[in-house]
């Protein structure tokens, strides 16, 4: 969370201090996270925006990074279903690989999830990606859900 | 001259507590009253902005610059009789696709230094309230803190 000021408040309406403390709304506040996920001889950049109820999760090569593509999985409103929904929202078209990794999430956390994963994987390097994505999830879960 | 030779001394910095973020800008701020929730960070070759006062991704639209090879024709004029929009094209991904969003849009593309660095970008808005103070707020918000 940056320390923020802006010099004419009254423009901002009420936004006295823009300090991001200003307010008592913690449980409504967004954190993010970006960790970078050794994989082998690829590297990947991990971005995480942790949201009310929702998560969105921006996966690059560490070469470069792009927001090409954006897809949005759903849980089941039903418990006693497992298949969680997903759809390609921007970029794509059908079923992407950000598709189907927002589905298997959603799955595994019954949370939305919005995933950008833009690595161009190969069914090597997709499974390994996906298995080291998920260990550091499991480890560092209070950035994610 | 021993100043000069003398190894430079660290440069005090104000030892505030700052969490890393994911994302170039990620606060949140009250705009008009209003908690939002703002997040901001330049891909290749696009740009993500994050504004809402929803706690959640209500719409995610994308915005192309119609005229992107030159920023000197992009700029809006703003003269009551004479107003003049940046030519952009908003595609509706997720969300209510309405001409009150659309609006909102091109009023912050005028309004704010989205348009000087023409590279497309995608925005998610989820505002309470899509009114003139509230806009002119949040606009106000983005130039001096986000871009």
């Amino acid at each position: 969370m940056e320390n923020l000021r802006i010099s004419d408040t009254a423009a901002a309406g009420d936004a006295v201090q823009l300090n991001g403390h200003g307010h008592n709304q913690e449980a409504g506040r967004f954190t993010s996270h970006m960790t970078i996920l050794d994989n082998g001889p690829a590297q990947f950049i991990v971005r995480v925006l942790k949201m009310n109820g929702s998560t969105m999760l921006i996966i690059n090569s560490k070469e470069s990074e792009v927001f090409d593509e954006l897809a949005v999985g759903m849980p089941p409103r039903d418990s006693t279903k497992s298949d969680a929904l997903s759809s390609t929202i921007m970029g794509g078209y059908g079923q992407t690989e950000s598709s189907v990794l927002a589905a298997k999430l959603s799955k595994r956390y019954r949370r939305q999830f919005f995933v950008s994963l833009n690595i161009g994987g190969d069914r090597l390097v997709t499974p390994l990606f996906e298995k080291s994505l998920v260990t550091y999830m499991q480890s560092h879960l209070d950035h994610f859900v | 001259m021993d100043e000069i030779c003398a190894k430079p001394k660290p440069t005090e910095v104000p030892r505030e507590e700052v969490k890393q973020t994911g994302f170039e800008k990620q606060f949140s701020v009250p705009v008009n009253g209003i908690p939002t929730e703002i997040v901001y960070h330049r891909f290749g070759r696009k740009r993500l902005l994050v504004i809402t006062q929803l706690g959640k991704i209500a719409g995610t639209y994308n915005v192309s610059f119609d005229i992107s090879n030159s920023p000197s024709v992009l700029k809006p004029v703003h003269n009551p009789d004479f107003h003049v929009s940046v030519p952009i094209t908003i595609n509706c991904c997720l969300g209510a696709n309405t001409a009150e969003v659309d609006c909102a849009i091109q009023f912050l593309v005028n309004n704010t230094k989205l348009w000087e660095s023409p590279t497309d970008f995608v925005i998610c808005l989820g505002l309470k309230e899509i009114d003139s103070p509230n806009l002119h707020a949040l606009a106000k918000v983005l130039n001096e803190v986000v871009l």
